[in-house]
């Protein structure tokens, strides 16, 4: 905090306010105390994961899981080396579960949506808060409210985002997809979808960039009349995508994946 | 004692040393809660978010890489932490204390408690209908006295933009404490 009070009598009275909450020392003691006996329940907080390190927290537990697997059965064999397994069970994890080539939002699409933001902008008189593409049928949600032209000023990308669901019946290899979603919106805007069928969804979403480019994305699914209900909150490195759900309903597994991606709006 | 964070840095990394850790985490305990807190007006939240920030700190400490200086670096997850927390919460709305609280002996009478309570209400009320990236800017400059450069670099946006954000948020905040800044 500040020593001297500055001459400006807004930050003179910010800088009050902000002396006045500061905690006292015994306060700030405590939570530091907190801190330093958390990394000796810890002690390798600092270390750097053993593998997979750019990979998915979920990956590391399926790798570890397919290298047991792969030394059990070297040792079966009669094998005395196990070098060689450390650099199989990473691939056979990431083969298994990557995501739908087409849950992935390429290049061009991306340019595609801008595009269209720009468009639908020009058209509703930038009022345009979301537009949403999902079974050849295109939904948009406009402002109702006057103009934020601040607002705009300040938040002048937009977020692309693709969620995707797959479905299999219970015991069969093969996914199909079975209900995909483009949305675009603007920073913080809240979309609702109501279904209009069985084989629709109800979907709600929300997504807001954080400073270092990830998106933090909060979704609600209702697809399939309940068959898969998914809560999620993610934060989304930019457009790759994530599994983030998975169920079992009337005899099919379901999973569901999600993209984001920062749409820089070149209308600016 | 080393006379820099960067220095205990290194030392923490090179030699395990405890006290240097100790010494990084009492340094700069004050000016992060302060930060985290004058963004969440929350003090449970903000003794929470502090810790989460030290901890994500401390386990990246590796990662730092001394490009910039080490404050800077934790003032950057500090914000980044602090905007995914608000991010989240965005939809359900900030609850305020609303009992006064009790008047301390020998402090100020009840008609200046009333007085001082309205004002601090106000101020976090102004503070909170600023969107997230417009209040960093306001807290980072006027609170923490870091420049439109340092901030910017915290944000993780352009010196130009920051200047943007700095004037858009003092012109509203001016508006919203007119009555307190006249008074001035």
């Amino acid at each position: 905090m500040n020593n001297s009070l500055p001459d400006d009598p807004l930050d003179r009275l910010l800088s009050q306010w902000a002396e006045n909450q500061s905690p006292n020392a015994s306060d700030l003691a405590r939570i530091s105390s907190k801190i330093i006996q958390s990394l000796d329940q810890h002690p390798n907080r600092t270390e750097q994961p053993l593998i997979l390190a750019n990979s998915d927290s979920r990956w590391p537990a399926v790798a570890w899981f397919a290298l047991g697997a792969a030394a059990v059965a070297l040792l079966a064999l009669g094998y005395n080396w196990l070098a060689p397994s450390v650099e199989g069970p990473s691939k056979i994890a990431k083969q298994t579960t990557l995501p739908p080539a087409f849950s992935w939002l390429r290049d061009d699409q991306l340019r595609n949506k801008a595009l269209v933001l720009n468009e639908l902008e020009s058209l509703f008189d930038h009022k345009l808060n979301w537009f949403t593409d999902s079974a050849d049928k295109v939904q948009v949600g406009i402002e109702g409210r006057s103009s934020r032209s601040d607002a705009k000023a300040i938040l002048p990308h937009a977020i692309a985002v693709r969620v995707v669901v797959e479905r299999r019946p219970v015991g069969r290899s093969d996914w199909t997809i079975a209900w995909t979603i483009d949305v675009v919106a603007k920073n913080e805007e809240v979309v609702r979808l109501n279904s209009d069928s069985a084989d629709d969804a109800k979907f709600a979403m929300w997504a807001y960039v954080l400073p270092d480019g990830e998106i933090v994305l909060d979704t609600d699914l209702d697809y399939g009349d309940g068959a898969l209900k998914s809560h999620t909150s993610e934060v989304q490195l930019n457009r790759e995508p994530r599994e983030v759900f998975m169920c079992v309903a009337n005899g099919f597994e379901y999973r569901e994946f999600q993209a984001a991606a920062v749409l820089v709006n070149t209308a600016g | 004692m080393a006379s820099r964070d960067e220095e205990l840095v290194t030392c923490y990394l090179t030699r395990g040393s405890r006290e240097a850790l100790e010494e990084l985490v009492s340094r700069n305990i004050g000016r992060v809660r302060g930060l985290i807190y004058s963004m969440v007006i929350d003090h449970a939240t903000a003794d929470d978010l502090t810790q989460e920030v030290f901890f994500k700190a401390i386990r990246s400490l590796k990662d730092f890489d001394r490009r910039a200086e080490f404050s800077t670096w934790l003032y950057r997850i500090a914000m980044t932490t602090t905007h995914t927390h608000l991010g989240r919460r965005a939809k359900s709305p900030v609850v305020f204390q609303s009992e006064l609280p009790e008047p301390e002996s020998g402090g100020a009478t009840p008609d200046q408690a009333v007085l001082h309570f309205e004002l601090k209400h106000e101020i976090e009320s102004a503070l909170t209908s600023l969107s997230p990236k417009l209040r960093a800017a306001i807290v980072l400059t006027s609170i923490q006295g870091k420049s439109a450069d340092q901030a910017a670099q915290i944000e993780g946006c352009s010196t130009a933009t920051m200047y943007g954000r700095v004037h858009e948020a003092r012109k509203q905040l001016k508006k919203l404490l007119a009555g307190h800044l006249e008074n001035e």
